[in-house]
């Protein structure tokens, strides 16, 4: 016998070893760690000397140290209450703790009547906590003998869930042992939790990225209010999830106060954002049920949920439930019937959008069924975050649907943007198919004129432009030169181009005045705006003669050639316009500019104006259009010059 | 001291009973797990008597079980080696289990000789996995005292591992004890570890979902073939991510691991090469090719060094390294010429790319040289945050770039959004241009009834009419279509109103004559038309060129009919003659009604016009836009009103 003794104290003494030589031993070598786990003594009510070690507790019931006191003899219990056991620590072990499991609702731990750590607020201010996995305690150092310390815990259980959730432990797993050994288990057992809680975590970061593009999206375009509401709604909804990973997996949290934040501001301001993205997606009407569900959300849901349960407690959890899925109702039906209408309409968006929201809608209010039942009592298997799998991490039926909506709204994005460019590329086409029209109407390769040489620019602002000229030579080796600008840009400006070049095909006189007479009846009432043009008619032997309608005098060699002007076409049905006559010399160059090229404002906002544009007159009409371009095209563009050729008159003489 | 053993021996026996009764001792209630830190014997090479628990090995040396062999004496040692040690169990203790530490690399575990597990496989059919913590049940049955059990461990160490990795133990933490708690405690292993892949996940969903979007872009749009260059780029990403997370929750053979991760890493660099090019359309130049063949060299590489031509996964690392450098040029050089160029896509990718090849670059070069020894670190260790999981900086380049691709989508939806919204309100202007030239209100006609509709296919159409009251009384009704739809059909249109609205001449030859004289040359296509001329009195003449025939109530009323304008410089036309009795009625239909299509692909065709031809216009243009428009469709009808001619009379 003394042998065995001898044996065991000398297996004993080896475990103080840090390092342990080849044989590990399961009876005496084993982990400074025991459970906490069987019968603890039990009390209601409070009184300070229950925290004394001396305190005689032998009278006390024992409960099971894994299960809430409702279920054994104490049901809806709440206010105060003490548990009371004993832990024995060897001699040397210089640093151990506590580890106990989550409690309901607030406690203080004693230690031989020291008071060692708090979870929660206790009364007289007593406030309910929830969540965390860091109730870890140390003891106070131990002498050089084994010793015995009484711990007592002083519980303090909240008014407002007592109905229907027990008072005291929720589990098991309590441990006490060596404050590392403790330390670590704690961690593995946070790591575990937070692991557990993938999906909300990747959820919230799916939220975020979508909430933030389409935040991004309404900036650029402001008059798209359905991507201000969707990031709103969805930012929001990516908080939510952040917020549940932070709730359970952090430290202990405040409920009254986490539920008036987040059922109270953050899921109510949530659905309001969700109902004004639908709002503007499908075009929805206000409607009186729109306003109810408005009203239900906005002014009814913070007075049932956080108001009335919270800090009234007028009702248990499970009526405070119930009220909230029904306040859901007109929102989800107001949702839903749109959604519908919009489908028969064949609105591509509601198609789009219609399984998913019929799914989250339907997953919503099952499970606000099942957490009414379960706290009801009806049933125990479905609760909080009804798992689709475990596996690698739980994913709850909510979390898949609401994955399954962001997609769908992904969805309705890339069919916008394939919409957008499909329409961007066909009226492109279109434009381009004008433009080449265009250049068939206002030719820049000019018809031959003998007897003069003329180059001709036309660079319109826009695909097609208001600009235009013909250069129409006579039998007579005379030429009639008309410019003109339609006021406005753009395509329209363009249809009126075509419909003057039409009509001057069909003019029979050369005569300017007649000309510009003959385009003002077929313009009046025809258009919208005025024509400004000019018409010249320059005969063989040079003799120029020019009418104006509101259009800039043109340069001769240089110089402007001033004259009266009439009023532009299209505003007076009988215009009359003056002729002024001059005499072309042999190699005279007659300029003709609109006025994009006076016009033209570089980044400074100068102009261009009148005295560069008289100054490089004399150029090339493409250096001329080059200049002004350069300088800053804000219209279109469009330069002629005429330059009456020495030879041909030679030739006629 | 008899006492003192009974009280032990008590205590013992109290710790079976599964509640205790408030009391817990930390002396003797302690939960049933030993550590196995401490003192393995070991010993380097192979023999099956050392399974044996009668085996003497006292001679052995010592080693920590918390460092690898390599540290402790052993440095480079491959190949097969043995670590024994005991194990004390309690009298009446069943249901126990080793939890061991990873053990690199494949190891076999006795427990009193017997083999009771084992990790991937051993030499001649060995497998190389990523070590990774095990548990196993030890299956020692009822013992009626303590009794002691003794474990051996096969390990065999991979060479090509054993140049900068020890075999062996790695970090220790092993444990023994009930089946229970060990199992718990590797579920919060196996958990710890998965969340320090939380990154890995995460990333692997995002990058999943880009790239189902990035495919579903494509699909849509063929012609941008960035978009599938994209969605491979990233969904190659997302095995790679996938892979990382499969490494922690399965014992992945390595060089099936490593050829797959190899041949996905190709692609991924291949498709961001392609990619690249494809959007800021870069030229083939020689750098690009050279960056091609770069990406190629990677798996190539990795091959040779699997089939043992070259010995060293350092080489190969450093190759890699040189590799990614040229690829980095390639895309620099490009990027940053196209950002130079105003390109808003190259500038909206640089920072990111940029930062991501050359992390990647920089990476591959310290990877390099850790594996050939050079330096004790290597990029990745360096984590951006730690809560909830700890995320390493590198990944941070995968979001980044993500988020550029974002901003490009956005960027060009947005440039599409506007480019549209603008040339709609050109349309709708060029609509109400053309609105003015063929006005919906007729003008006064008196003694006749004029009803007129214009519904073009698109924004503006290519049918035209002119309705044009004489001072005689006599009304001049030119109708037509220009060849093709749209914006050009439309300009055409205007030309042509241009040149009628002021026409003197009222003779329907000369009308079309002169009108084929504007158009010649002027436009491409040609121009379908028809002018009449109906007198105070009823007497009308017609003159065609190319138009459908009008009806006169309900009955096709033939015209000769010559070429249609703008085909000739010099057209000539015939005129046919007829007379309108009062309350007659003509009307004029484009082809656009006749040549409407349902949607089994019938033609509403000659018959049915010609039945509905006696309705009203409004009528006639209904029916054919309801049975399927495909073309602008005009209408328009002339009723001589009977009264009008008793006063001309």
């Amino acid at each position: 016998m003394k042998k065995t003794s001898l044996f065991l104290l000398l297996l004993i003494l080896c475990t103080s070893y840090r390092l342990r030589a080849q044989s590990f031993s399961l009876i005496t070598g084993r982990e400074p760690v025991a459970s906490l786990d069987g019968l603890w003594r039990f009390h209601v009510g409070d009184n300070a000397t229950w925290a004394n070690p001396s305190f005689d507790d032998s009278q006390w019931p024992l409960l099971r140290s894994d299960e809430s006191w409702s279920e054994q003899g104490y049901p809806g219990y709440s206010g105060m209450a003490w548990y009371r056991f004993t832990v024995t620590v060897p001699a040397g072990m210089d640093s151990v703790s506590l580890m106990l499991p989550q409690f309901r609702t607030s406690y203080q731990v004693y230690a031989n009547g020291v008071l060692i750590g708090t979870y929660g607020k206790m009364p007289p201010h007593g406030v309910a906590y929830s969540g965390g996995d860091d109730s870890v305690y140390a003891l106070p150092r131990a002498t050089g003998t084994d010793q015995t310390i009484e711990i007592a815990i002083r519980v303090w259980q909240w008014k407002g869930w007592a109905k229907y959730r027990g008072g005291g432990p929720m589990t098991g797993g309590g441990l006490i042992g060596q404050s590392k050994m403790v330390a670590d288990r704690s961690t593995s057992l946070v790591h575990s939790n937070l692991w557990n809680h993938s999906s909300p975590m990747i959820l919230a970061l799916l939220q975020t990225l979508a909430g933030i593009t389409a935040l991004a999206l309404f900036l650029l375009r402001r008059s798209e209010r359905e991507y201000l509401w969707f990031s709103v709604f969805i930012l929001l909804a990516g908080a939510g999830n952040a917020w549940l990973v932070v709730y359970e997996t952090s430290h202990a949290w405040n409920v009254v106060l986490s539920n008036d934040l987040n059922d109270g501001v953050r899921a109510v301001c949530a659905s309001l954002a969700e109902m004004l993205f639908y709002l503007y997606l499908l075009k929805g009407k206000r409607t009186l049920l729109y306003w109810s569900g408005v009203i239900c959300l906005f002014i009814l849901m913070p007075i049932v949920g956080p108001f009335f349960w919270g800090h009234l407690h007028l009702w248990s959890a499970p009526a405070r439930n119930s009220f909230q899925a029904v306040l859901r109702l007109p929102m989800y039906a107001w949702i839903l019937i749109l959604l519908l209408t919009r489908v028969r309409q064949n609105l591509p968006d509601a198609r789009l959008l219609l399984a998913p929201v019929l799914l989250q809608e339907t997953v919503t209010l099952f499970q606000y069924a099942a957490v009414v039942t379960l706290d009801l009592g009806w049933q125990h298997k479905l609760g909080y975050n009804i798992p689709m799998t475990n596996r690698p991490f739980a994913i709850t039926m909510q979390q898949a649907a609401d994955a399954l909506f962001l997609l769908a709204v992904l969805a309705i994005l890339i069919y916008r943007f394939t919409r957008t460019r499909r329409e961007e590329e066909r009226y492109a086409s279109e434009m381009e198919a004008g433009r080449n029209m265009q250049s068939l109407l206002v030719p820049t390769i000019a018809p031959s004129t003998p007897g003069f040489r003329t180059e001709s620019v036309y660079f319109p602002a826009s695909e097609v432009g208001g600009d235009f000229f013909q250069v129409v030579p006579g039998d007579n080796g005379s030429l009639l030169i008309v410019v003109g600008d339609v006021s406005g840009k753009g395509l329209k400006a363009a249809m009126t181009v075509s419909a003057i070049v039409g009509a001057l095909r069909g003019c029979v006189t050369r005569k300017p005045s007649d000309v510009l007479r003959y385009l003002n009846r077929v313009l009046c009432g025809q258009i919208s705006g005025f024509v400004t043009c000019s018409a010249a008619l320059i005969t063989a032997e040079g003799a120029m003669t020019i009418a104006n309608a509101g259009n800039p005098a043109p340069y001769l060699n240089g110089t402007e050639v001033a004259g009266a002007s009439g009023l532009p076409l299209g505003i007076l049905a009988e215009g009359g316009y003056e002729e002024r006559c001059f005499e072309l010399e042999d190699g005279d160059r007659l300029t003709f500019v609109s006025d994009g090229v006076v016009e033209a404002t570089n980044e400074k906002k100068e102009l261009f104006g009148f005295e560069r544009t008289q100054a490089i007159s004399h150029r090339p009409a493409q250096d001329i259009a080059a200049t002004a371009q350069a300088f800053g095209q804000v219209d279109d563009i469009c330069v002629l010059a005429v330059t009456r050729l020495a030879t041909k008159k030679v030739a006629i003489a | 001291m008899k006492k003192t053993i009974l009280l032990i021996l008590f205590l013992l026996l109290s710790d079976i009973g599964g509640l205790h009764a408030q009391t817990f001792s930390l002396i003797t209630g302690r939960q049933p797990v030993a550590s196995l830190d401490g003192l393995w014997r070991f010993h380097g090479g192979d023999d099956p008597a050392w399974a044996d628990p009668n085996f003497d090995d006292s001679q052995w040396p010592l080693l920590r079980s918390d460092k690898d062999w390599a540290q402790q004496g052993y440095k480079g040692y491959s190949g097969f080696a043995w670590y024994r040690f005991r194990v004390l169990i309690a009298s009446g203790s069943d249901h126990l289990s080793l939890l061991l530490p990873p053990i690199a690399t494949s190891y076999q575990v006795y427990v009193d000789g017997k083999l009771i597990g084992s990790f991937s496989q051993m030499p001649p059919h060995e497998l190389v996995r990523m070590p990774m913590p095990a548990v196993y049940p030890m299956d020692i049955g009822k013992a009626a005292g303590p009794k002691e059990a003794t474990v051996a461990l096969r390990v065999w160490h991979w060479s090509g591992w054993a140049a900068f990795d020890g075999g062996g133990t790695q970090t220790g933490s092993g444990l023994v004890g009930a089946t229970s708690l060990i199992e718990v405690q590797l579920q919060h292993l196996n958990d710890a570890r998965l969340l320090s892949n939380g990154a890995s996940y995460s990333l692997a969903i995002l990058t999943g979902t880009a790239a189902m979007m990035a495919l579903l872009l494509f699909v849509v749009r063929r012609k941008e073939t960035e978009y599938l260059w994209f969605a491979i780029y990233e969904f190659s990403l997302a095995i790679l991510f996938t892979l990382n997370v499969y490494d922690d929750t399965h014992a992945v053979p390595l060089f099936r691991r490593d050829m797959a991760e190899t041949f996905v890493s190709f692609i991924a660099q291949l498709s961001l090469v392609f990619f690249l090019q494809r959007l800021l359309r870069g030229r083939r130049s020689v750098l690009f090719y050279m960056a091609i063949a770069a990406v190629a060299a990677y798996p190539i590489s990795y091959l040779v060094l699997m089939l043992g031509l070259i010995g060293n996964v350092g080489e190969v690392g450093v190759g890699n390294a040189v590799f990614s450098l040229v690829v980095f040029a390639w895309a620099c050089n490009l990027l940053v010429r196209r950002a130079k160029d105003d390109l808003p896509d190259a500038r909206l990718l640089l920072a990111p790319v940029l930062i991501s090849m050359g992390l990647g670059s920089a990476s591959d070069v310290l990877w390099g040289a850790f594996q050939l020894g050079w330096t004790k670190i290597y990029y990745g260790q360096y984590n951006l945050f730690n809560y909830p999981f700890p995320f390493p900086v590198d990944y941070l380049v995968a979001v980044l770039f993500l988020i550029a691709m974002l901003a490009i989508l956005g960027n060009r939806f947005m440039r599409s959004r506007r480019e549209e919204q603008r040339l709609t309100g050109e349309f709708a202007a060029a609509r109400s241009m053309q609105s003015l030239l063929i006005p919906a209100t007729v003008p006064n006609t008196p003694g006749f009834t004029v009803e007129s509709v214009y519904l073009p296919a698109q924004e503006v159409g290519g049918d035209f009419f002119q309705i044009l009251p004489g001072d005689d009384g006599s009304l001049l009704i030119v109708v037509g279509d220009v060849s093709g739809k749209g914006l050009k059909a439309a300009m055409t249109v205007s030309t042509i109103v241009g040149a009628l609205r002021n026409e003197k001449e009222r003779q329907p030859t000369r009308v079309l004559s002169n009108l084929n004289c504007v158009l010649h040359g002027q436009v491409s296509g040609f121009v379908i038309c028809m002018a009449a001329l109906i007198e105070a009195d009823g007497a009308m003449t017609l003159a065609n060129a190319g138009n459908l025939a009008p009806y006169r109530n309900g009955k096709e009323l033939a015209a000769n009919s010559g070429l249609p304008l703008g085909f000739l410089a010099e057209g000539t036309y015939s005129e046919t003659h007829s007379q309108l009795a009062p309350g007659d009625r003509l009307t004029f239909v484009s082809d656009g009604v006749v040549e409407a299509t349902n949607e089994k692909r019938e033609l509403f065709g000659f018959e049915r016009t010609e039945a509905i031809s006696t309705q009203p216009a409004s009528a006639i243009a209904s029916a054919a836009k309801s049975f399927g428009q495909k073309d602008d469709i005009s209408v328009l009808s002339v009723t001589r009103t009977a009264n009008m001619r008793a006063d001309t009379a």
